[in-house]
């Protein structure tokens, strides 16, 4: 296995989408919604896009 | 027929600016759409304003009319509100506009204006009022402006002795005509005791007549006095029996504040139950959402498991092919050197030729395949760790279950709403007494009532006395007397037949009554069973099953069907034929029997409007049921919470 | 005139039967239009007078003009 990832990075699309997901479901906690959006697009086959505009949102 | 022909609205409920509706001048049925408070009452109240001027809110309570100001129309410094009505009776149009205009939140500005036009001339504030009270009276107006919401008052006609009861039966008796009658023979009695005294001053100046005639002198001027102490009597029992009303008005606000009380608990209970499930399934959810990542990775990681299971597998059975082969290998190399088997310990051939391999590349690949073993068998350890269980289906039911519950729980907190909404209006401190006083002006009624009756019994005897003397006075033959004699038995006459009348047209308008509210009834009831309705004196009715017994416990549904059965009946009756408005008219009654009561519209009046929400009746159904009969659509379309416009969507068959 | 008040003049001139006027239902349409178009009226001397007057041209016609 590669690295094992430490910090999650999120753009700000993204995290618009995060604040939807967590607002309109009972997710806890986005890490959980975002977790959810990473394994449905690991799923789904998707090709990981360009990280340059991302920030730093959890450490894990 | 009186026909209203067009209603405009100016910034009155929630209509905002001016919306019109045309009602046209065809016999037919318009409907209009409204969902819940669209402003389908403010409708019929628009029209109540400007015939009474008058608004009336839930339980016929009258409303303060400035409170109808258009909010939004306030909102931008508006302050007053307009209704014109055109109506059209036997050919002459009548057009009221009436307009409240309150300037600020001090009542005491509040002017309401009325101006009425008849075939287009202006008329005087005098003649309008009178005009107006005649064009509908206001006391028959419920039988035209029929609000579905109202129908207990209907089911009061059963109980003999309610007030409410009396009222009504009196506003049926009014819409039937009977008050031309009732007052015929109350002038006539008035008349006669002219005629009466008339004829006594007459027969006073003949001295073969002038003791009969002061005896007749004494007992008229007696009678007079009885009837003056008997109406008298009847208006103080008027008086205190509309006290009573309004006591037991009161007392009926305090069993219903009970009501309210017993019903906001029972609300409450719900609400916390039901937050209580919300809460707990809401925790629930969030577990499950919390490894939700599982779900859409379950079926690849299941599979990855799979193979890796699978391949451990054939990494197993390959380490243990490799460990026996070694294992033999070590077994033959001891065998050669001890030149006996260590197993059996049989005699070996040393020079027998035992197969002896590379150990080293042995271990080669057998380090190789342990160490994937150990990388496989990791891998799997982890993905057991991931303990990969599909809640996505129970997460979903979960999910429909909370959405459910928010649906109940706002249903519940509107009701919650509403009620307390009513206790706050309730005058719970005003209660307090009510029943004692309510008490003692039942007592004071049953004493003025024996008294009356004593009264009624002089009166009759006085009647008794005097019609003895007046055939002595007739049988003295005297030649002047004829004329006031033959007056007085005229008059006399005319007030019998009319107190006759009124009872014989009375008893034969229940009978038609019931009859056509019968027919109506069969029409609109889906029940074989049920075999007519029965007419109480009250205009009350009752259902007959076929076997003879009356229908005691009604539903609801039933019950509308006996007030619409009801109203088609005074209205075909009534010698005033005008509009019917119903206002929310199915209420609980199923498919086929909205079905029915459309289709009986047309029998029921001539121009019917039905002011209706679509899941109450869809338009297909006013359509297929109407067809030609059907003249046009509207709908109130809510453009915001205090904005309605109306809208016509079809139909020009006006 | 509708149903209902043609009922109404119907059952008056049957009960005024007994009265042998000459005239009955001249009488009793007078009576009744008066009545209604004095429904509402709170003063009811107006329509006293009117019945006083249509129970005059009555007797008139009986006894004669006198």
């Amino acid at each position: 296995m590669s690295m094992d990832k430490k910090t999650i990075g999120v753009s700000a699309e993204s995290q618009h989408i995060l604040d939807l997901i967590t607002d309109k479901t009972l997710y806890r906690d986005q890490v959980d919604s975002a977790r959810f959006a990473v394994s449905l697009a690991l799923a789904k086959g998707l090709e990981p896009v360009d990280g340059s505009d991302l920030y730093t949102k959890w450490n894990v | 027929m009186l026909r209203v022909r067009s209603l405009d609205v100016e910034n009155f409920g929630p209509y905002y600016g001016l919306q019109s509706i045309n009602f046209g001048g065809k016999d037919g049925v318009i409907v209009v759409f409204g969902e819940n408070m669209r402003g389908k009452t403010s409708l019929l109240n628009a029209i109540r304003f400007a015939l009474f001027g008058k608004i009336l809110g839930r339980g016929e309570r009258e409303i303060e009319a400035h409170k109808l100001l258009n909010l939004q129309a306030k909102k931008e410094g508006a302050s007053k509100f307009t209704v014109s009505l055109r109506l059209e009776k036997d050919g002459t149009m009548y057009d009221i506009v009436r307009s409240c205009n309150a300037p600020d939140t001090d009542n005491s500005e509040i002017t309401i204006e009325t101006v009425l036009f008849v075939g287009g001339e202006p008329q005087s504030q005098n003649r309008t009022a009178a005009i107006l009270a005649e064009l509908l009276p206001e006391q028959i107006s419920r039988f035209f402006l029929f609000d579905g919401e109202l129908l207990q008052q209907y089911e009061e006609l059963l109980l003999d002795e309610s007030e409410a009861a009396r009222g009504i039966r009196e506003s049926i008796e009014s819409i039937l005509g009977l008050p031309v009658l009732i007052h015929g023979r109350e002038d006539l009695a008035t008349i006669l005791d002219d005629v009466r005294r008339a004829e006594t001053r007459s027969a006073k100046k003949h001295k073969a007549t002038e003791a009969l005639a002061s005896q007749l002198e004494i007992l008229n001027a007696k009678l007079l006095t009885a009837k003056e102490q008997a109406k008298q009597i009847k208006n103080e029992i008027a008086e205190l029996t509309k006290q009573r009303e309004e006591t037991e008005d009161l007392l009926g606000r305090s069993a219903k504040i009970e009501a309210l009380l017993a019903r906001r608990n029972s609300i409450e209970e719900d609400i916390d139950s039901l937050e209580t499930q919300q809460e707990e399934l809401s925790q629930s959810l969030s577990k499950m959402l919390a490894v939700s990542w599982h779900w859409p990775l379950i079926e690849g990681l299941n599979g990855r498991k799979r193979k890796l299971t699978n391949e451990y597998v054939e990494l197993r059975g390959q380490i243990k092919a490799i460990e026996r082969e070694s294992h033999l290998k070590d077994l033959r190399s001891t065998a050669k050197k001890e030149s006996k088997c260590p197993v059996c310990f049989g005699v070996v051939n040393p020079d027998a030729d035992l197969e002896f391999s590379n150990r080293s590349a042995i271990r080669g690949d057998f380090s190789v395949l342990q160490t994937r073993e150990e990388q496989v068998l990791g891998q799997i350890n982890l993905l057991n760790q991931l303990t990969l269980d599909d809640h996505g289906p129970a997460a979903v039911e979960v999910s429909r279950q909370l959405h459910q519950l928010k649906m109940e729980l706002q249903v519940k907190r509107t009701d919650h709403g509403d009620v307390m909404a009513q206790l706050l209006t309730s005058p719970t401190k005003e209660v307090e007494g009510a029943r004692q006083t309510l008490g003692h002006i039942i007592a004071a009624v049953q004493k003025h009532k024996a008294t009356l009756a004593v009264v009624q019994k002089e009166i009759n005897d006085f009647e008794s006395s005097i019609a003895t003397a007046q055939q002595k006075l007739r049988a003295t033959g005297e030649p002047s007397l004829s004329l006031e004699t033959r007056r007085r038995e005229i008059v006399e006459g005319l007030r019998d037949a009319f107190a006759r009348a009124v009872d014989r047209y009375r008893d034969e308008l229940r009978g038609k009554v019931e009859a056509d509210a019968s027919e109506l009834f069969k029409k609109l009831t889906t029940e074989p069973d049920y075999e007519r309705l029965v007419i109480n004196k009250n205009y009350g009715l009752q259902i007959q099953h076929k076997d003879g017994f009356m229908v005691e416990v009604r539903s609801s549904g039933a019950e509308h069907i006996v007030a619409l059965s009801l109203v088609g009946a005074l209205q075909a009756n009534a010698p005033l034929r005008g509009p019917l408005f119903i206002d929310s008219p199915f209420g609980r009654l199923d498919e086929n029997h909205v079905e029915r009561v459309v289709r009986s519209l047309p029998d029921m009046a001539k121009q019917v409007v039905l002011l209706v929400y679509k899941k109450e009746m869809s338009e297909h159904v006013a359509r297929d049921m109407l067809k030609s009969k059907l003249l046009s659509e509207y709908e109130l379309k809510r453009i915001s919470a205090i904005h309605t416009e109306i809208e016509r969507f079809s139909g020009d068959g006006l | 005139m509708s149903n209902p008040e043609q009922e109404m003049l119907k059952i008056l001139i049957e009960e005024v039967n007994g009265l042998e006027l000459t005239n009955p239902e001249l009488l009793v349409k007078g009576i009744l239009e008066a009545e209604r178009d004095t429904a509402n009226a709170e003063d009811r001397r107006p329509t006293h007078r009117r019945l006083r007057d249509l129970i005059d041209e009555v007797l008139k016609v009986e006894m004669g003009d006198s």
